[in-house]
């Protein structure tokens, strides 16, 4: 095990590097800090990555599942989220009680779902008795089979251990489980985690889907909700980024779980995980306990990226909605992926435009104009590993409308084609690339995050600290020369809500 | 094409099947045997605590292991201390004190500094204390520490950045019936604490416009004091050396005697009460549902902690199990018990449940608070959240910020400073007993609060199957415009001008025998997209019922008021109530219709004042203000000529609240005697509204018997 103090060192070195003359010194920070970092590779391709950080008898464990909402196709959207829900609910042997007894419950309830089913696709001529009928066996079947299991006895584990911070989540690159635990709990999660991916028992699952059939609506009630979907489906006619990552309506309503745990076979093998432990934890015995728990694990099917690929836009695309909610403005560009060397220009481009209290947006829109009352831009949405766009969007002030900040905006996007921007504006971006790695770095969370990130979708997780270096490579003559490229109307989608009274007659 | 991909899929599986079965699958341990190591030491610094002169409080904890320096403070102010008239004052001046610089720096100074450097200053004023944070690398902290002093004790307060404050709280509050759960817990926070109460009333436009520099600056002087501030700090210093620094840069701070008075006690009285806020755009209702919380240093607390995770602890709670894992109700099922250090909190459960289960989720939730009155608490439960708690109890000591927070909030709430620990051996002793004790005398099943933010015409059950349905309008209430003081002349003036006018357009008498119309118009509504034109007829039975039939391409879209009562009928027949914000705009609307003033002209509070001569478009006209009773005032214009009105203006109320609003009326033809414009144009807020031109117009024509009758 490492003493306390060569850890320490090379947060110390990074940061110190800030306050120094601008130039790359996160080669030698990265040297430092790989002295930390332990990495291995099981036979099954399941990655292993331990940042050691021994402050606090605490860690943080994450699995990153390389499957998003972009492998799905029509049909089945929402199904990489709606497993993520179920790989919370147990498996052959967790919150198992009489497993043979339980599978044959689940199984009636398939069967009786999929003759629902059928029954409800005869639309207008489906017999209402037989549909009555066939809900009734269905309800009963559900109750049945949930008596026959502990959906909750994973949470339940973790929960008792003291287990904090416990969820995961699904974009459209990646499915993430993550918790941090007391570390000398570190055990429990190999032996909960490596069953889970093993052997998971899809329980209640269609009580689960009305739970997030109910997630869906949540975004439905919320103005900005509705215009992120809109926007998407009009960005995006052909690759699977314009779906919304909670699925439609009508897929999720029509799932089974035959197709969510195809799904699971497919996308969950060992060779499509990494795991990364961040925190006080010894690489040699973890290294040992993965061995123990995780070779089991089959490597699962070589998994292919997806193939489509979005047309280059060759017209402006807009979403206007009326809405009885305040207005908001969002221009999307379609921009390159997270591996292609422009990338990071757009990082830069990004902080100038829309970052914080002294970027131009802020400054323009907010501070001198007062017609909005948010300016803002980020990047990589709605993903990193496929083409994505940059996005610039304000919230008007009241009585200001989102073509008034269109214009505004547009003035600024503007302005970055036709002029460098300034060295000081260029080096404070730089500056505030460095001080947000280190404050990401904080957290044993917060770096188990980021190394994942950059580990799957770039190769190597060392890419967080080669990305500053690429930053302070960036000149006022590139963001120019990516601005001309790319910020081009042709290029964008304008999504705004336009603010509709439905009070307005005589 | 449902599954094209996933045939492959299952083709895959088949051959990754192959692989999974020829693997040897060893046998696995029972995650429930599992033997633990102890835990490594937990080193936990204490904070050194230091009084300056001037009455400030530093806590100082040395941290080497990054060259970084962190500050928090806390001031005993808050939103509990602003005048109810200037609700919104103490936040303005927190976010001033930073965004507007200090007498020496500009803040647009102080953001390129900060930036500069990868620092950060800032500061707020929330609901019960104030709060600053500094972060800055040690190196500059000769540059920022006095950037903080700065702003705290000398902010310039200057205008413009009061009036970007300003614009913000309005935008917040045209923004703040978007959200359905916002809403929720706004008004849920109004029916416990009381609308007017300090924690919970919020801000409105007349409270934002009624700030004025010298109230922030007033505001300032009053509470932020030495002797009333404390700080926390971090990071790579040498304690002598920090204290040192921070007396020297805040050594002119003078001590001022502050004694910091006790928040207003709360009054709660138990009972059960229906309230609903009608939203018909969303298909989720939010449901939430309690009643008054407690207070931290109750000995019950320990007990009360527990009870609270057994029934809306994360995934393990009742709550999370059975109203979303076991009914699939909703995503989103969360409840506290919560208790604060100084005031009395909120109990409450809550859910995002769809418009068609609605009632179930109130059943299911009320059923779950009942349920840890009446039934048996297992021991199971009990461990479980008591072993969550003391094993994740480490997660207390693994930042030094949160370390020197909780010192921190322990002293500024007069809490032991080992009130941590007190709480881990008043939970360990906690029993089955103690928590069903508590259950049953803090937790009131049959008296409890409920609202509901959701489309009730598709609630599985009418709201009243739970009792009276009280319905809360959340219309944005618009600043109240006071009147001019009228002088005896100017009001005689104006009913003079008046009753001229009501002569010019047929006479009084034949105002007053007009008992019903019937108009048909073509309106050119101004959208986004470009104009569009519909056909409206309107049918009004004088003095209270009115109808519009407006014939869009979708069909035919009815708005009906009867007295009180209103509704609306969709093409597709279906019927809802007219929202009460929309009918108080009918009706302030008709009392800006000349023909329907001038037979109100008796009318009790009707003020009518005339305020002088000006122009419209070219045109001389008498300017008169109007104030209808209970209503804001108009302006209404008079050709001074033909004495014809030929334009109103005034502020209305919209869906999204005020908008400055003006009529332009021409075109005036003779109908049965009666002078009627055919031609009116409206603006919003200086845009182009819509444009009407009347087709044609009946006077005291016979209506249909059933013309305002409730729809079917």
């Amino acid at each position: 095990m490492k003493t306390r103090l060569t850890q320490l060192i090379p947060l110390a070195v990074m940061v110190l590097a800030l306050s120094g003359p601008s130039g790359s010194a996160m080669s030698q920070d990265l040297a430092a800090f790989e002295q930390n970092v332990t990495e291995f590779t099981l036979d099954n391709g399941l990655t292993f990555i331990v940042v050691e950080n021994h402050d606090a008898p605490v860690l943080s464990v994450l699995t990153y599942a390389d499957v998003g909402s972009a492998d799905e196709v029509k049909g089945i959207t929402g199904i990489a989220h709606l497993f993520e829900h179920m790989a919370f609910k147990g498996t052959t042997t967790i919150g198992a009680m009489d497993l043979e007894a339980e599978y044959a419950a689940m199984e009636k309830v398939d069967e009786i779902f999929d003759d629902l089913r059928n029954e409800r696709h005869k639309g207008h001529l489906a017999d209402p008795e037989r549909l009555a009928s066939l809900e009734q066996a269905f309800d009963d079947a559900k109750t049945a089979a949930r008596e026959l299991g502990r959906s909750n006895a994973m949470d339940e584990a973790i929960d008792r251990a003291g287990g904090t911070g416990l969820n995961a989540s699904t974009s459209r690159d990646a499915t993430r489980y993550y918790y941090s635990l007391p570390s000398n709990k570190l055990e429990l999660f190999f032996a909960l985690e490596s069953n889970r991916f093993l052997e998971p028992v899809l329980r209640e699952f269609f009580i689960e889907r009305d739970v997030v059939k109910e997630e869906r609506r949540m975004s439905e009630s919320s103005p900005v909700g509705r215009l992120v979907e809109e926007m998407l489906s009009a960005a995006y006619k052909a690759h699977p980024y314009g779906e919304p990552i909670v699925g439609h309506m009508s897929d999720i309503d029509s799932m089974t779980r035959a197709e969510a745990m195809d799904f699971f076979r497919r996308y969950y093998g060992a060779g499509n995980l990494t795991i990364i432990i961040s925190g006080d934890a010894d690489p040699a015995h973890v290294k040992e306990l993965a061995h123990e728990y995780f070779d089991r694990l089959p490597a699962g099917p070589p998994v292919e990226p997806v193939e489509t690929t979005e047309p280059p836009q060759i017209a402006e695309r807009r979403v206007t909605m009326e809405d009885r909610s305040q207005p908001v403005i969002l221009m999307g560009y379609h921009k390159v992926d997270i591996n292609h060397e422009d990338d990071v220009v757009f990082n830069v481009l990004s902080d100038i435009l829309g970052s914080g209290r002294t970027s131009r947006l802020y400054t323009k829109l907010v501070k001198d104009q007062k017609i909005a009352v948010n300016a803002s831009s980020f990047t990589d949405f709605p993903g990193s590993k496929y083409p994505n766009m940059i996005v610039f969007f304000a919230f008007p002030s009241k009585d200001y409308t989102a073509a008034d900040t269109e214009q505004a905006i547009e003035e600024e996007i503007e302005r970055i084609r036709n002029e460098e921007v300034t060295e000081e504006e260029l080096s404070r971006a730089k500056v505030r690339a460095r001080v947000n790695l280190i404050r990401g770095l904080e957290s044993n969370m917060g770096l188990a995050t980021q190394l994942a990130y950059f580990h799957v979708l770039t190769g190597d997780w060392r890419n967080l600290f080669h990305s500053i270096d690429a930053i302070n490579e960036v000149t006022a003559e590139d963001i120019k020369r990516v601005a001309n490229e790319y910020l081009v109307s042709k290029n964008r989608t304008v999504a705004s809500i336009v603010t509709m009274d439905d009070g307005g007659t005589e | 094409m449902r599954s094209t991909r996933l045939k492959t899929a299952t083709l895959g599986l088949m051959l990754a099947g192959l692989v999974f079965s020829a693997l040897p699958v060893a046998a696995q341990k029972d995650y429930r045997a599992l033997e633990f190591p102890p835990l490594n030491d937990i080193v936990t610094p204490t904070p050194t605590r230091v009084v300056l002169d001037n009455g400030i409080i530093l806590y100082l904890v040395e941290d080497r292991r990054l060259p970084m320096i962190n500050l928090s403070a806390r001031f005993g102010v808050g939103a509990v201390n602003e005048p109810a008239d200037k609700i919104g004052l103490a936040g303005i001046t927190g976010a001033v004190m930073r965004t507007g610089g200090s007498t020496s720096m500009s803040g647009d100074e102080i953001d390129e500094t900060l930036e500069g450097l990868g620092a950060a200053v800032e500061t707020s004023i929330g609901l019960v204390s104030g709060s600053a944070f500094m972060s800055v690398l040690k190196d500059n902290v000769d540059t920022v520490l006095p950037i903080l002093a700065d702003v705290l004790m000398h902010p310039a307060f200057p205008e413009d950045k009061i009036e970007l404050e300003k614009v913000t709280a309005r935008s917040t509050i045209s923004r703040r019936n978007d959200d359905p759960t916002d809403m929720a817990f706004r008004e849920y926070r109004k029916l416990i604490y009381g609308a007017e109460s300090v924690y919970a009333r919020h801000t409105e436009y007349a409270t934002i416009d009624a700030i004025t520099r010298d109230d922030l600056v007033a505001f300032h002087r009053d509470w932020m004091h030495p002797d009333n501030t404390m700080f926390g700090v971090w990071g790579d210093f040498d304690t002598d050396e920090m204290v040192k620094k921070i007396s020297d840069v805040f050594g002119g701070w003078e001590k001022a005697g502050f004694v910091r008075p006790d928040l207003p006690d709360v009054d709660y009285t138990y009972d059960s009460s229906v309230n609903l806020v009608r939203k018909d755009d969303i298909n989720q209702s939010t449901v939430v549902l309690g009643h008054i919380g407690g207070v931290r240093d109750n000995p019950d607390y320990f007990a009360l902690r527990v009870m609270n995770d057994i029934l809306s602890g994360g995934f393990s709670g009742r709550l999370f199990r059975i109203v979303r894992s076991e009914q699939g109700l909703a995503y989103a099922v969360f409840g506290i018990y919560s208790a604060n250090y100084n005031f009395p909190g909120i109990f409450y459960v809550a859910c995002m449940t769809s418009s068609e289960t609605t009632a179930q989720a109130i059943r299911s939730l009320r059923h779950e608070v009942g349920r840890m009155t009446t039934d048996e608490i297992t021991e199971e439960e009990l461990n479980l959240a008591k072993e969550s708690f003391l094993n994740s109890f480490v997660f207390n000591f693994d930042s030094r910020r949160e370390i020197i927070d909780r010192q921190m909030t322990y002293e500024y709430y007069g809490y032991p400073q080992d009130f941590l620990e007190k709480t881990k051996t008043g939970i360990e002793k906690v029993t089955v007993e103690d928590v069903k004790r508590v259950a049953r005398e803090y937790l009131q099943p049959d008296k409890m609060r409920l609202i509901v933010v959701g489309n009730d015409q598709d609630f599985d059950e009418a709201m009243s199957a739970f009792g009276e349905v009280n319905e809360i309008d959340v219309t944005i209430a618009l600043p109240a415009v006071e009147a001019p003081e009228a002088t005896e002349d100017d009001v005689a003036m104006g009913r003079d001008l008046l009753v001229r006018s009501a002569e010019a357009l047929g006479g009084l008498d034949a105002i007053a025998a007009v008992k019903t119309f019937r108009e048909t118009a073509e309106v050119t509504v101004v959208r986004p997209m470009g104009e569009m034109n519909i056909t409206i007829e309107s049918l009004v039975a004088l003095p209270d019922q009115w109808k519009t039939v407006m014939q869009t391409p979708m069909g035919n879209i009815d708005f009906i008021l009867s007295g009180d009562q209103g509704w609306i009928v969709d093409p597709m027949g279906n019927t809802q109530p007219l929202p009460t914000q929309q009918r108080d705009s009918i009706i302030e609307d008709q009392w800006r219709n000349p023909l329907i003033l001038y037979q109100r002209l008796d009318a009790e509070g009707l003020v009518v004042q005339h305020i002088g001569q000006e122009e419209v478009e070219g045109t001389a006209v008498e300017a008169l203000l109007i104030t209808p009773p209970g209503l804001n005032p108009y302006r209404l214009y008079l050709d001074a000529e033909t004495m014809f009105p030929v334009k109103w203006s005034g502020q209305t109320v919209s869906q999204q609240g005020p908008v400055e609003a003006e009529r332009m009326m021409s075109d005036y033809r003779e109908v049965s005697g009666i002078m009627v414009p055919f031609m009116r144009t409206s603006t919003e807020n200086g845009n182009p509204g819509d444009k009407t031109v009347t087709q044609m117009v009946e006077i005291n024509v016979e209506l249909p018997a059933d013309a305002f009758a409730a729809p079917e």
